[in-house]
């Protein structure tokens, strides 16, 4: 196990190694000059010259990639082109509000997912049912910035419910955790009636029921309970696409996460910013991945025996 | 079972608990309104400054910030009239000399009084920072006569300093602030009207009045700067009254909040012209003919209904806006005619027009305008492919003159910067001529122009250059854009300046 854990975890090194990669080329070869985006709209030829060297932009290519990466492995990310801080801090800033955002989005699409998703499960083929089929199709087609916008209308604009922009407490919270977590939702519910309908049909639901034990009891105590294991590493996935998928949800409700920072970045051709974001990501997402593996191993015996079988 | 649902409940309670923190330290102060007497004014930004230096980097955003921290030697007022500001009156000693006599009584944020030495410091800092320093290098010498007296030397003679020291970076900041210790884009001081609070990176920023401002305490005791990148939720922000007030609303939007009756609306034309250039080095477009022919295929009217929904002002064939002065409207005049455009381009020896390319930045107004452009030109058999690109892009690639046409726009406060960046040969790609076209003639007579202290000779040789240039064509002006802000009704006093950078003191709320 220890050994699964720690290959896994080496395996990060050719990820972030090749993401890095990857977007510093393409940084590189979109046109747009990062200079000018430090100096503003008027300067002399000396002055872009100067910036150039100063940014080391002078640089081939791949001095400046090994460099950037032997920085970022001391935990040096470099300085923002567009507003001259120390990337990190301006990454760290604003880090922890795109996290409340993903967690309550995520707590928002596991309850009322698992919800949903057990009445379907247990009312099959009811109304109930094929409504939230319907619900879970138009949550996973619809794209989230509209969706938001639709809520700021109604709620915000219209009913007054719930601030439209602002950023302060938990009311601000509810629109944009709903918009960003409604995909989530979708998948969960499905999830969870597949998953559900697979073990209502096992024999020990079966005995259960003969034992005489109320229906909302076989559902819940028995056959929810050892539902659970996919519907986990499922939501365990959707926090990884959570935490990356708040780019547009965040400018929507003007949120002042690392999702906005990224697309202010990149208008700005702010190479640093946008790299160190994209290897951050790219980083949690392989880490979520072999959580919820691990989760995996953690919840099925049956994995675990295999792991100590192979003595992986 | 239990032990799991234990747990969701520890991490909800940890969640509830994390941004009842984060409410209890918004709720300090920024809440809008309700109290009884309200004294903090909201404002929605569409984007978010990036220094609180305003020497560092010319960028609207910023600025739109500091130019309340920050006051300059003299201003401009929303009719764009030169006014004394931190300088009470000023003259020419000779032709590259001017002495400014400074207020007396001025306080810094720090309470240190701003003397002669401060002008000179903050002057030579503008000069020394490549981000800004570009309208600055015609300053020779700045000379301290007395702690209230301090000479300007210009390398040449140059009549257009009063507005290029009205800038914002030309910002008079404390110098005692400036050589501390402390990083003075975190810690900025001026002798503005408002002092510097807090700023959180990707967050608001605060400002709070300063008591000991020279022209009297401002009556708005708070301002909280609010970066809403969506244009609509800025409109949304106002109806809900989450804001104040809300720069730069959707064009879209204007007809719902002027309807609104607890909301009001205003508008100025800005100085900012909306114009389609030529790239004059490119085969096709090096012919006067066919650049003739495109300035009378175009319906200006119709690129104003469409693309600004009615809310812009023709540019009349120059690019100096009606507010500047030097200003001639149809010096030349390209009224809508397929006909004479059709026989000009058969003339140039294309009579089933031809193909080429028009780049274009990637925002809103540009794209809609590039595609009616392109719309217009197909008449006159001219085949348009849009280039659209990022900014950035677009700036790079037509300042290295890779373009055909292009799209833009150019804003100034000043003919000189107008005209010079449009027309003259110094300016040719980065810096602003991105049709590559120019003439020793025209660019003699802005050099003379810049240079004379007759106000009446420069208006001459500005004229003069605007019928060349009319005649020529090489950009088409096209629409000047109106600038809008939108806000509670009981907002009063709030100035719209057309340089887009407002100026909040003044503003109030009630009558």
């Amino acid at each position: 196990m220890h050994k699964f854990i720690l290959r896994r975890l080496a395996m990060l090194i050719p990820v972030l190694l090749g993401v890095s990669f990857i977007v510093f080329s393409i940084m590189d070869l979109t046109p747009g000059d990062p200079v000018e985006m430090y100096l503003g709209d008027n300067y002399t030829p000396e002055a872009h010259a100067e910036m150039t060297k100063e940014l080391g932009l002078d640089k081939p290519f791949i001095v400046r990639y090994l460099s950037y990466i032997g920085n970022a492995v001391q935990g040096d990310f470099g300085i923002s082109y567009s507003t001259k801080q120390p990337v990190l801090d301006e990454i760290l800033a604003r880090f922890p509000n795109t996290l409340v955002l993903a967690i309550a989005a995520l707590i928002f699409a596991i309850v009322v997912g698992i919800i949903l998703g057990t009445i379907s499960a247990a009312k099959q083929n009811s109304i109930f049912d094929s409504m939230s089929t319907f619900t879970a199709l138009i949550g996973v087609s619809m794209p989230n910035f509209w969706f938001g916008l639709m809520l700021i209308i109604i709620f915000a604009a219209g009913l007054g419910w719930f601030p439209s922009s602002e950023f302060s407490g938990v009311k601000s919270l509810v629109l944009p955790a709903i918009a960003l977590g409604t995909n989530s939702l979708a998948i969960i519910t499905r999830m969870t009636r597949s998953s559900l309908l697979e073990t209502i049909r096992q024999d020990y639901v079966r005995t259960a029921r003969a034992k005489g034990l109320k229906e909302y009891k076989v559902i819940i105590k028995h056959a929810l309970r050892n539902a659970m294991i996919p519907i986990i590493t499922i939501s365990g996935l959707q926090f990884g696409f959570l935490i990356s998928g708040a780019v547009v949800i965040e400018t929507v409700f003007s949120w002042p996460g690392i999702g906005r920072l990224l697309v202010e970045a990149i208008q700005l051709k702010d190479t640093p910013i946008v790299l160190s974001l994209v290897l951050i990501k790219a980083g949690m997402f392989t880490v979520i991945n072999l959580g919820t593996d691990i989760m995996y191993a953690f919840f099925d015996p049956r994995i675990r025996a295999q792991y100590k079988a192979k003595r992986v | 079972m239990v032990k799991r649902f234990s747990f969701l409940f520890i991490v909800f309670i940890l969640i509830v608990s994390v941004m009842a923190g984060c409410s209890s330290q918004a709720g300090n102060g920024t809440t809008t309104g309700k109290n009884s007497t309200k004294d903090t004014l909201t404002i929605g930004i569409p984007d978010a400054p990036v220094y609180m230096d305003p020497q560092i980097q010319a960028t609207l955003a910023s600025y739109r910030v500091t130019t309340q921290i920050f006051d300059r030697l003299v201003a401009l007022d929303d009719d764009m009239k030169i006014v004394p500001a931190l300088a009470d009156s000023w003259e020419v000693e000779n032709e590259t000399t001017t002495v400014f006599h400074l207020h007396k009584g001025v306080k810094f944020h720090n309470g240190e009084e701003m003397k002669a030495e401060d002008v000179k410091f903050s002057l030579e800092r503008a000069i020394a920072s490549a981000g800004v320093n570009y309208n600055y290098l015609i300053i020779k010498d700045i000379i301290i006569v007395d702690d209230y007296t301090i000479k300007i030397v210009t390398k040449q003679p140059f009549n257009a300093l009063l507005y290029r020291l009205s800038l914002d970076a030309a910002a008079i900041i404390s110098k005692k602030a400036a050589t501390s210790d402390k990083d003075f884009n975190k810690h900025p001081i001026g002798a503005g009207p408002y002092k510097f609070v807090s700023w959180d990176l990707g967050g608001d920023v605060v400002l709070e009045a300063f008591p000991d401002y020279y022209k009297g305490e401002p009556k708005i005791k708070k301002l909280i700067f609010k970066h809403i990148p969506e244009a609509i939720n800025r409109s949304i922000g106002l109806e809900t009254g989450e804001i104040d007030l809300a720069y730069d609303l959707a064009i879209t939007d204007l007809d719902k909040v002027k309807k609104n009756k607890n909301l009001k609306l205003e508008e100025v034309t800005s100085t900012t012209v909306n114009y389609l250039g030529f790239n004059t080095k490119k085969p096709n477009l090096d012919d006067v003919r066919v650049r003739k022919a495109i300035a009378y295929a175009l319906n200006t009217k119709d690129i104003i209904d469409i693309v600004f929904n009615g809310t812009a002002t023709p540019a009349h064939n120059t690019m100096l806006p009606p507010s500047l002065s030097g200003s001639v409207p149809d010096t030349i005049k390209y009224d809508y005619n397929l006909d004479k455009a059709k026989s000009l381009l058969a003339e140039a020896g294309h009579p089933n027009g031809f193909k080429t390319t028009l780049w274009v930045p990637d925002t809103q107004v540009l794209k809609s305008a590039a595609e009616v452009v392109q719309g217009q030109l197909s008449k006159i058999g001219i085949d348009v492919e849009i280039k659209l690109m990022q900014s950035g892009t677009f700036y790079s690639s037509t300042g290295k003159g890779e373009h055909d046409l292009f799209f833009m726009t150019k804003t100034s406060i000043d003919p000189d910067s107008m005209l010079r960046a449009i027309y003259h040969s110094e300016a040719f790609g980065l810096s602003g001529n991105r049709s590559f076209w120019a003439t020793k003639e025209v660019d003699a007579m802005l050099d003379k122009a810049s240079q004379t202290t007759d106000p009446d000779e420069a208006k001459k040789l500005y004229a003069e250059v605007q019928k060349i240039v009319a005649d020529q064509v090489p950009v088409i002006p096209i629409a000047i854009e109106h600038l809008n802000a939108g806000m509670q009704s009981k907002v009063n006093g709030f100035g719209l300046y057309p340089g887009k950078t407002h100026y909040i003191y003044g503003t109030h709320f009630g009558k």
